[in-house]
């Protein structure tokens, strides 16, 4: 039968399948039934008073303000607040400037994380196997992940280097791996401590490199057993598609030369063939345990990154219209050749920049934007601090200072976001069992870091998370740690300090009524006073009495907050009320 | 059509009120369950095996040249031997694998019908891209106005009843863009948990009842999200999950897809109005340890699409029809690891009490003249073709150029049975105006 044959979006000049191409449809359906969503066209309650500057830059280069990062940036030096976030994202670009040691502390032996520190080698041979190649039980082989997993999360609540977070959750997302795939578990701690984070603002050609020899994408992505005889394709296929070139200069089944040359003399994008090219230079790039050899005749596994020069195919590959020759003196030279073309590819640099202002800025940003950081990226593709002259130009332009509410927060940043605010104390000690309950909690959100199945990394656009399931999820974990105590039975103290800053931020208790306590919390929150109806929402609940029969008192009365004591629970009514914006469609917005 | 605004049928009933989740609320909605008489409408399940089922593993040659082909040159250490593969009545040509008991058994009851080859129009080999097109309904992106094939399908579905409580689900945390344009959509991965039961004991349900309050007037797709999450959770904690009796004593697997199918059988036998479930469910990417691997999943697979026959076939016989499908097939030839690469051509598995069983389609052959670039098994039938039988004869949408917008051949395979309609390939259709004429 004849088949509808629609080239994707470059038209190959060669019908390689043999189908003829039937039709070019130029149609168009509608727009999306606007009728049946109409409610969705009307005002959006947010843009129509957006939260000042200090609150939108700390909720799209950081995880979300708190008390200690407002007060930091309002006693930065300068004569406005624009001026002032200025020196706060130079700050933020300098991070080993930063004193970030009581955040360290949090993560060190003393709480309980003992693989952080381990050696490649030592993770491999004491979390995954033994020198026999039978693996170590569960607990310890997954042990180095669930310390980085703890780690992230207690670094995203307290670190000072927020901007740090932010770019290894991005590059941990570009160079995704999936940690239930067999194997990675124990090697994540080096993939997190040596691959990804000292490069979040470093040289990108560096870091595809790392990516490439690290243990975990080469069992990932299963190159570690790429040989000549028969060639795997996996990390192959998704080193161009997705971290590099990008699938928008795919041009699929297209014979090579008839890609088409850019402006720069580059072949604008890559065919089926420079897959299979891609996949041969890759063979034998490998690591010590990945053949059964490694532990058999005294062999010793080491799990370190290991050429294997007899897997390697020595023939020539051509890689986007372009040969690389085998050298018996530096073997590697062939692939790294292919790296250096990828990394310095005005198609990879503008794939690069597209992603990071959609991280930071918009879920479609603007093409000049765009452009300007693909530049700077490009102009600097050999430079150690290339990533970071990016982010300058991103995070110091127009687009990133004035917008928002172009993107939505994920799950894990409104988690975040949520504990950053009310200063969430628990120690997250990987021995303590209520970490593993918190761990386990976040999976309901569809947005556990590190558990994205595949290569792709967590979608970065709005549409994927308005779901329900995540909706809810998040909520419900949010709500669980707003009133969370040492205890369950709420006999230790509670985890967070929303009484002090209350006090701290309406220091007479006359203030303590419900409508003002409401406009406290919900300007810190959300960065501008809410809206009449929502005011009225939040306050009848917060001037409520009298949990067992609740009556709705005046607005405007003073609430004791020093009294906890039954059946009005004055301070777990607030802790309530407090969480109860982060539940509101205003806190969703980045 | 679907009416996605249902703010009005909630005031009407009083679902959600101020009183909070008390057992008054979940005794209203209760009564709403089950006053229809039944579903009214067809269930179509999407299974979406993501990641490249391997349909040469799955449905291997047993006979002729292509197995002579198959077991020799292509995968000498990877196939499945025609003394292990399951026999499939009527023909000797292909087997199902042997982890796949209970999906030969519906084959050979005639409860299953396999449409050899199919695939996009146009081969592309990345999972993504291919998922997208899939879940998009289209090849040209810039044809599907940023929405799913599936929104369309509501939009322009004529049938679907005014009230429908919960007319689409993804059991899972996240929505498949497959629903992209429609913030109600339902995703539901733990239905027992799906409810804000995490308050504080003294004043969690006063606090829930706010945030109702806060959700009673969405006016973005992100409010209207929360609105539908608080609305729904309380017709879903009306059901009563833990006491489910499947029908035909029909026992779900303790594995993802089976508490996924079971959740869709249990919300479409509450009569929710549910008639469209989207199924994702991954793994099948096999590029190493294929043969261990694959018996795992594939067992998985059959158990959880059994299991889901026999319950359904109990009290809703002929009313449902069960899509299996992947975003593309694996490499004919097997790779380094004794397993498979990215390939094109693949079957399609379709389940239910009206399909055409047997096979359908033609399978394009495995010699190296006919494998598409050397490598794949090719594909012969567009894949639209076959779900828009579907649509066509048992969902009654006939909207197809809406659905699919770079879509204009129909060409039906009788599949499944019921009655043809001339589809309407106009992608300019509006559903609301054109609704007077059909």
């Amino acid at each position: 039968m004849p088949i509808d044959y629609t080239p994707k979006r470059k038209k190959p000049n060669k019908d390689i399948s043999g189908h003829h191409q039937l039709k070019k449809l130029s149609r168009r359906p509608k727009q999306p039934a606007i009728k049946t969503h109409a409610f969705m066209s009307g005002a959006d309650k947010a843009a129509a008073t957006p939260p000042h500057l200090i609150h939108r830059v700390l909720t799209k280069m950081a995880y979300g303000p708190n008390s200690d990062d407002v007060a930091h940036i309002n006693q930065l030096p300068g004569s406005s607040d624009q001026a002032k976030v200025m020196v706060y994202i130079d700050e933020q670009l300098n991070p080993q400037n930063i004193n970030d040691a009581a955040c360290e502390q949090r993560i060190s032996g003393a709480n309980g994380f003992t693989t952080l520190n381990k050696s490649r080698q030592q993770l491999y041979q004491q979390h995954f196997r033994k020198a026999d190649g039978d693996t170590h039980e569960w607990s310890v082989f997954t042990r180095p992940t669930r310390e980085v997993s703890l780690a992230t999360i207690l670094r995203g609540i307290h670190s000072k280097r927020q901007l740090v977070e932010m770019m290894a959750d991005f590059w941990h997302n570009h160079f995704n791996i999936f940690n239930d795939a067999f194997g990675v578990q124990p090697m994540f701690v080096h993939y997190d401590r040596d691959v990804i984070r000292p490069n979040v603002l470093g040289n990108f050609r560096e870091m595809l490199y790392q990516v490439t020899c690290s243990t975990c994408m080469l069992i990932y992505l299963n190159n570690g057993s790429n040989r000549a005889s028969a060639p795997n394709e996996n990390y192959a296929r998704e080193v161009m598609e997705l971290h590099t070139l990008g699938a928008d200069n795919y041009f699929g089944h297209m014979d090579w030369q008839d890609v088409p040359i850019d402006g720069q003399g580059y072949r604008s994008g890559y065919v089926e063939a420079d897959v299979m090219e891609m996949a041969r230079a890759l063979t034998g790039w490998s690591f010590s345990g990945a053949d059964w050899w490694d532990y058999q005749n005294g062999n010793i596994a080491t799990g370190v990154f290991q050429y294997r020069d007899d897997w390697h195919d020595k023939a020539s590959k051509r890689v986007l219209g372009e040969n690389f020759t085998y050298s018996a003196t530096n073997p590697q030279r062939d692939l790294n050749q292919i790296l250096d073309l990828l990394a310095q590819h005005p198609g990879t640099n503008r794939f690069l920049a597209k992603k990071l202002c959609r991280r930071f800025i918009s879920d479609e940003p603007d093409a000049t934007i765009i452009e300007a950081v693909a530049t700077t990226l490009r102009q600097n593709w050999q430079a150690p601090d290339q990533i970071k002259l990016a982010m300058e130009t991103l995070l110091k332009s127009n687009d990133f200072l004035t917008t928002w509410g172009e993107k939505i927060k994920r799950p894990f940043e409104r988690i975040i976001g949520a504990l950053r605010q009310i200063q969430y104390t628990f120690e997250f000690n990987p021995n303590n069992e209520h970490s593993g309950w918190h761990f386990w909690d976040i999976f309901d959100t569809g947005h556990q870091p590190f558990y994205w199945a595949s290569p792709n990394g967590y979608p970065d656009i709005r549409s994927h998370w308005l779901g329900t399931s995540s909706l809810m999820g998040t909520w419900k974990l949010i709500q669980r740690m707003a009133h969370r105590h040492e205890d369950y039975d709420g006999n230790k103290p509670i985890l967070n300090q929303v009484l002090n800053d209350t006090f701290v931020g309406l220091p007479d208790t006359n203030d303590h009524t419900a409508a003002k306590l409401v406009d406290f919390w919900y300007e810190k929150i959300i960065g501008a006073l809410p809206d009449a109806v929502t005011h009225n929402h939040l306050a009848d609940f917060m001037a409520s009495k009298d949990c067992t029969d609740p009556v709705v008192g005046n607005h405007n009365d003073v609430i004791d907050l020093n009294d906890n004591s039954w059946p009005d629970k004055n301070q777990d009514r607030l802790y309530d009320m407090v969480a109860t914006i982060f539940f509101t469609p205003e806190f969703i917005d980045r | 059509m679907k009416k996605i605004n249902r703010r009005q049928f909630i005031q009407g009933t009083g679902l959600i009120t101020l009183s909070g989740l008390g057992g008054l609320q979940v005794g209203m909605a209760r009564k709403l369950l089950g006053a229809n008489g039944g579903p009214q409408r067809d269930l179509l399940v999407y299974v979406f095996l993501n990641g490249a089922m391997d349909g040469l593993h799955m449905l291997p040659p047993r006979s002729g040249a292509d197995y002579n082909e198959y077991r020799n040159t292509l995968r000498p250490n990877l196939h499945i031997p025609n003394t292990e593969s399951l026999p499939l009545n009527g023909q000797n040509a292909f087997g199902l694998h042997p982890a796949a008991t209970e999906m030969a058994g519906l084959f050979n009851r005639n409860k299953m019908a396999i449409v050899h080859a199919t695939g996009l129009s146009q081969s592309n080999r990345s999972h993504f891209e291919a998922t997208k097109y899939m879940e998009l309904g289209a090849q040209d992106l810039g044809a599907t106005a940023g929405t799913g094939w599936l929104t369309r399908y509501f939009q322009s579905s004529l049938h679907t009843p005014e009230d429908a409580l919960i007319p689409s689900a993804v059991p899972g945390t996240a929505n498949s863009a497959a629903f992209l344009g429609d913030p109600t959509a339902l995703a539901v991965n733990d239905p027992e948990d799906f409810t804000m039961a995490n308050g504080h004991w003294a004043w969690g349900d006063v606090q829930a009842e706010m945030l109702n309050r806060l959700y009673e007037n969405p006016d973005s797709p992100e409010a209207t999200v929360g609105h539908q999450a608080l609305y729904t959770s309380q017709v879903i904690q009306s059901i009563d999950w833990d006491n489910y009796q499947p029908g035909n004593n029909a026992v779900y697997p303790d594995t993802e897809l089976g508490r996924q199918l079971k959740t869709v059988a249990q919300l479409y036998r509450s009569d929710v109005g549910l008639e469209v479930a989207y199924v994702p469910t991954g793994g099948w990417d096999t590029h190493d340890g294929q043969s261990y691997r694959f018996n795992n999943l594939a067992a998985e697979l059959s158990a959880a699409l059994s299991a889901f026959y026999e319950d359904l076939h109990a009290h809703h016989p002929s009313r449902f029809t069960v899509v299996v499908q992947s975003e593309f097939g694996r490499r004919a030839y097997q790779n380094s690891a004794n397993s498979t690469d990215h390939g094109y051509g693949n079957p399609m598995f379709i389940i239910g009490d009206t399909v055409n069983p047997g096979f359908h389609g033609q399978f394009p052959g495995l010699a190296a003249n006919q494998l598409f670039e050397g490598g794949d098994v090719n594909v012969t039938t567009d894949y639209r073709d076959v779900v828009s039988e579907i649509l066509i004869k048992r969902m009654r949408n006939r909207f197809l150029g809406y659905i699919f917008p770079d879509y204009a051949d129909y060409n039906p395979l009788n599949i499944v049975q019921g009655d043809d309609m001339t589809p309407v390939f106009e992608a300019n259709y509006d559903p609301i105006f054109a609704s007077g004429f059909d």
